[in-house]
């Protein structure tokens, strides 16, 4: 079952015993439950989104982070980017890589084949247009802040996973009153899901490859 | 665009993590606010992460440039948009023996031993860049070929009224450093191992962030569209001859 922010909340408010807000109110909690959905996000690379971002004539640097996400999340790093004028993924490169290329690569107008990701801010693209650019670019990315704002959003955590935030946001707020002994059983079991979550992000679409692997142990097939 | 976080919104924030939510409550908010801004300056330390680009006003016959403090590492400089180079003062004087005064189209600078964050040209400019634009025009190729222009990694401003690091950084990096500092301070609230608990969880934010910086470079991570490159790192194996490594008395 997927919990949203209020139903979370609710559970820490309960693990607290403080149901009516008599040590923390809602925006309390909300702010404990938040800066644990920004380290799972961040340490686990659990959030991921795609945006569609259209070229700009003559521009050689993109400003991701402020500029290509409209609504309440942040833009962290960049995993894959596709250029619907072109048909291709384009490849990162270092600036050395482009230095090699041309020394006056920023100046080289033309089709971008190639992304220098400068930070987690900055994308830029060698050649760039400098007009008649049709399409845009797709960027698939990680995201790096999810703001909750309102009850019902649900974090973009798995499922089975969802205890992680409850345990964070209790763990947090016992230690405002120095029950750092209280806390420490709230964050072994943070620290296990979310190791469990970090394992389970990269290996999540393979699940063929390990039932193939599991194959070979059928008793039919004898010893491999 | 996003809502950037200004650091006094913090001030309410951390006062909740000190248990002390009013106003001056134990600790003054002036001594509060210092500490988040001190904040950023720590993990500044651990890791480069903001990149800015600015024009630099070129003068005729002039050879050295004061840069802002805030410049922490230069990652390319363009004069007209060709790439200068930099290089230590001794390589200059290899180049030329009187780098300091010969005056043409800089192709080359050097960042030492002309003053704090001076930055010497060479040869030095024959020619005045004005900066055109201080504006976003400088990410685009606008006035590229008609500035000097410096990309680099900034260091943060403490009288800026906003974080330079990204949102997803700070709140909880501010909150372990703050409460750190706040319980090591003298005064009737200082407990040292409770200082020292939130010292490294601080700490550990600080490793989670150069983690996560680092992982924003994922360029070396091998892709489909990499057949487009020509691959300098692909290491040729020459077949050698069958008597290669035979040993050969040479008595």
């Amino acid at each position: 079952m997927s919990l949203n922010l209020g139903q979370i909340r609710g559970r820490v408010q309960t693990n607290l015993n403080d149901a009516i807000g008599t040590f923390f109110d809602n925006a309390t909690v909300n702010q404990a439950i938040q800066d644990g959905y920004d380290e799972v996000i961040i340490d686990t690379q659990c959030a991921e989104a795609t945006a569609s971002v259209p070229f700009t004539p003559n521009t050689i640097y993109y400003d991701l982070y402020n500029g290509i996400i409209p609504s309440n999340q942040l833009f962290w790093r960049i995993c894959r980017i596709f250029n619907q004028n072109t048909n291709r993924w384009m490849p990162c490169v270092d600036s050395r890589v482009l230095d090699k290329f041309r020394f006056d690569w920023e100046a080289s107008v033309g089709t971008p084949w190639f992304g220098y990701i400068v930070n987690y801010q900055y994308l830029g693209f060698f050649p760039h247009f400098s007009s008649g650019a049709t399409k845009s670019f797709d960027v698939l990315y990680k995201i790096g802040k999810d703001n909750l704002t309102v009850d019902q959003q649900i974090p973009q955590i798995p499922n089975q996973f969802s205890r992680i935030l409850e345990s964070y946001a209790t763990a947090d707020l016992l230690e405002i009153y120095r029950e750092f002994t209280k806390a420490q059983e709230y964050w072994d079991d943070y620290g296990k899901l979310k190791q469990k979550l970090k394992d389970y992000m990269p290996s999540r679409s393979l699940p063929d490859k390990l039932w193939q692997l599991n194959d070979l142990d059928w008793p039919n097939f004898g010893s491999v | 665009m996003r809502t950037q976080i200004t650091r006094s919104s913090l001030l309410p924030y951390v006062r909740t993590y000190l248990n002390a939510p009013a106003a001056n409550q134990i600790w003054t908010d002036v001594y509060l606010l210092q500490l988040i801004n001190q904040a950023e300056v720590w993990i500044f330390d651990a890791v480069k992460t903001t990149w800015s680009r600015f024009a630099l006003g070129i003068q005729l016959g002039v050879g050295t440039y004061q840069l802002d403090q805030d410049v922490q590492a230069i990652t390319r400089i363009t004069y007209r948009g060709f790439k200068v180079d930099i290089l230590s003062q001794r390589e200059l004087s290899l180049l030329s023996p009187v780098y300091r005064t010969q005056q043409t189209r800089p192709r080359w600078a050097s960042w030492q031993f002309d003053g704090t964050n001076t930055l010497r040209l060479y040869p030095v400019p024959a020619e005045n860049l004005p900066i055109l634009d201080t504006g976003t025009d400088v990410f685009t190729d606008k006035n590229l070929l008609n500035e000097c222009i410096i990309s680099a990694y900034m260091v943060p401003d403490e009288s800026d009224g906003v974080f330079s690091l990204p949102d997803y950084f700070i709140t909880r990096a501010v909150k372990h450093f703050v409460r750190w500092k706040a319980y090591a301070a003298e005064g009737n609230a200082q407990d040292l191992d409770v200082a020292q608990y939130h010292k490294s969880k601080f700490e550990s934010q600080v490793a989670m962030i150069v983690e996560a910086n680092t992982k924003v470079y994922n360029n070396k991570a091998r892709q489909l569209a990499d057949v487009a490159i020509q691959r300098p790192w692909k290491k040729f194996r020459p077949i050698l001859p069958p008597n290669f490594g035979t040993p050969v008395d040479m008595s």
